[in-house]
């Protein structure tokens, strides 16, 4: 399309649709909007496409109720046969591995100990720790109950900045994402990037304060450590 | 153990069902989850580009969930856990399968599948919008689902894809004028003067 074609009403409705989207080049969207303003037929396009959105919104908020096509027979026994597998195969491995964890968990915070607070080894005495952890944070001293409270009121979130990142990773972790967010810090957890996020505990005023890696996403709850305050 | 599997049509909580889930009854989560079956797959199917693989996401989808049902706070909706969950399967496998070489699923950008057109024309203008997205292109009915239904950001709905974000853009400006032309808002392509 040639300039003078571009900037002449009609306008094709597929560069209306470009237009609506944001699709097109920053700077011819920029001398389009003023012309199609002053287009009736461009602008009852653009309320068009707006009214659709506005439809396709109103079916995520009807999504509760709407009946859709049932999951086909097939489908829901191929899913329950792999669900159930899993539960039971999860079930039997940790019967099986149970006192091997027990073991395995002692030594973990046996080296962690070791490398986190120095040859203060003399803390483990051989029974598991409460709260599962597989390595500890570069500085011990992030974790204690005091600096996490201090954390209240500040936002670090580095990777987790994004609104829907942060809240799939609550999600995935059993938090609710429509709740706050009351302090975040991004630390080095062992080997890995990670964020401490603060969230209100189950009874005020106590405080959870959880450690994800910062690949944590819907699917993936990257938990690496989890704390009750107070 | 089962506690709720003899008894799963007594009201039970989702939150009862997943406590108990923890406590070791068997049933339990396959019963939670059945419960959601029907919603996840009309979640799965629009944001799949076939029932074979909207089924394959799920099950991955669920799988996953079962892994970190462990870790699931009784105080968030579980439903709306399972449906974000079901909804980045889909859009991961769309990128996995974008990634094989050997098998392409779906035509290129600007190249829509011949049978469209006739799809289109024996689709009635009073259409609801759920078959009218049925209609569109699956390229064309992800991104608008993922952009317009699911709320995804461009930029993470581009980056779940793995395709450029005016990709995601163009997708949604044709999807989002092909559904007002099924919708009946307005005339079809080559119609208007």
């Amino acid at each position: 399309m040639n300039e003078g074609e571009l900037l002449r009403p009609p306008y094709p409705a597929d560069l209306l649709a470009d237009l609506h989207a944001g699709a097109l080049d920053e700077e011819v969207a920029e001398r389009l909007w003023p012309l199609v303003r002053e287009d009736s037929d461009a602008m009852a396009v653009l309320d068009a496409l707006d009214a659709v959105q506005e439809r396709l919104r109103g079916l995520a908020d009807a999504d509760a109720d709407a009946p859709g096509e049932p999951m086909p027979a097939e489908v829901a026994m191929r899913l329950d046969d792999a669900v159930l597998g899993a539960v039971r195969a999860h079930k039997r491995r940790r019967r099986m591995f149970a006192g091997a964890v027990v073991g395995a968990a002692a030594a973990v915070v046996a080296v962690v100990a070791v490398v986190v607070v120095g040859g203060a080894d003399s803390s483990t005495d051989g029974t598991a720790p409460v709260t599962p952890i597989a390595v500890g944070p570069d500085d011990a001293a992030a974790l204690e109950p005091d600096t996490l409270r201090s954390l209240v009121g500040s936002t670090d979130l580095g990777p987790l900045s994004d609104d829907r990142a942060l809240a799939d990773c609550l999600a995935a972790n059993g938090i609710d994402p429509a709740g706050p967010v009351l302090g975040s810090k991004t630390i080095e957890y062992g080997d890995r990037d990670a964020v401490v996020l603060l969230v209100p505990g189950e009874v005020p005023p106590q405080l959870t304060a959880l450690v994800v890696g910062t690949d944590c996403d819907a699917t993936h709850p990257e938990t690496l450590y989890v704390t009750s305050i107070g | 153990m089962r506690i709720f599997g003899g008894i799963a049509k007594i009201a039970v909580s989702d939150a009862e069902l997943l406590a108990a889930h923890a406590a070791g009854d068997d049933q339990a989560f396959a019963t939670l989850l059945r419960r959601h079956y029907d919603h996840l797959w009309k979640v799965a199917r629009r944001t799949s580009y076939s029932p074979e693989d909207a089924a394959d996401a799920l099950q991955e989808a669920l799988l996953s969930a079962h892994r970190t049902a462990s870790s699931f706070r009784a105080d968030a909706a579980v439903r709306s856990w399972l449906h974000t969950i079901v909804v980045n399967a889909c859009l991961d496998r769309i990128r996995r399968n974008r990634a094989r070489p050997t098998v392409p699923l779906y035509l290129e950008d600007g190249d829509e599948p011949r049978t469209e057109r006739n799809h289109i024309a024996e689709v009635e203008t009073a259409l609801d919008v759920e078959a009218a997205l049925e209609a569109l292109p699956d390229d064309q009915r992800v991104a608008v689902v993922t952009v317009d239904i699911e709320g995804y950001s461009i930029r993470e709905a581009a980056r779940r894809l793995g395709v450029p974000e005016g990709t995601v853009k163009s997708r949604c400006a044709r999807g989002r004028y092909k559904l007002a032309v099924l919708l009946g808002d307005l005339q079809e392509p080559g119609n208007r003067t």
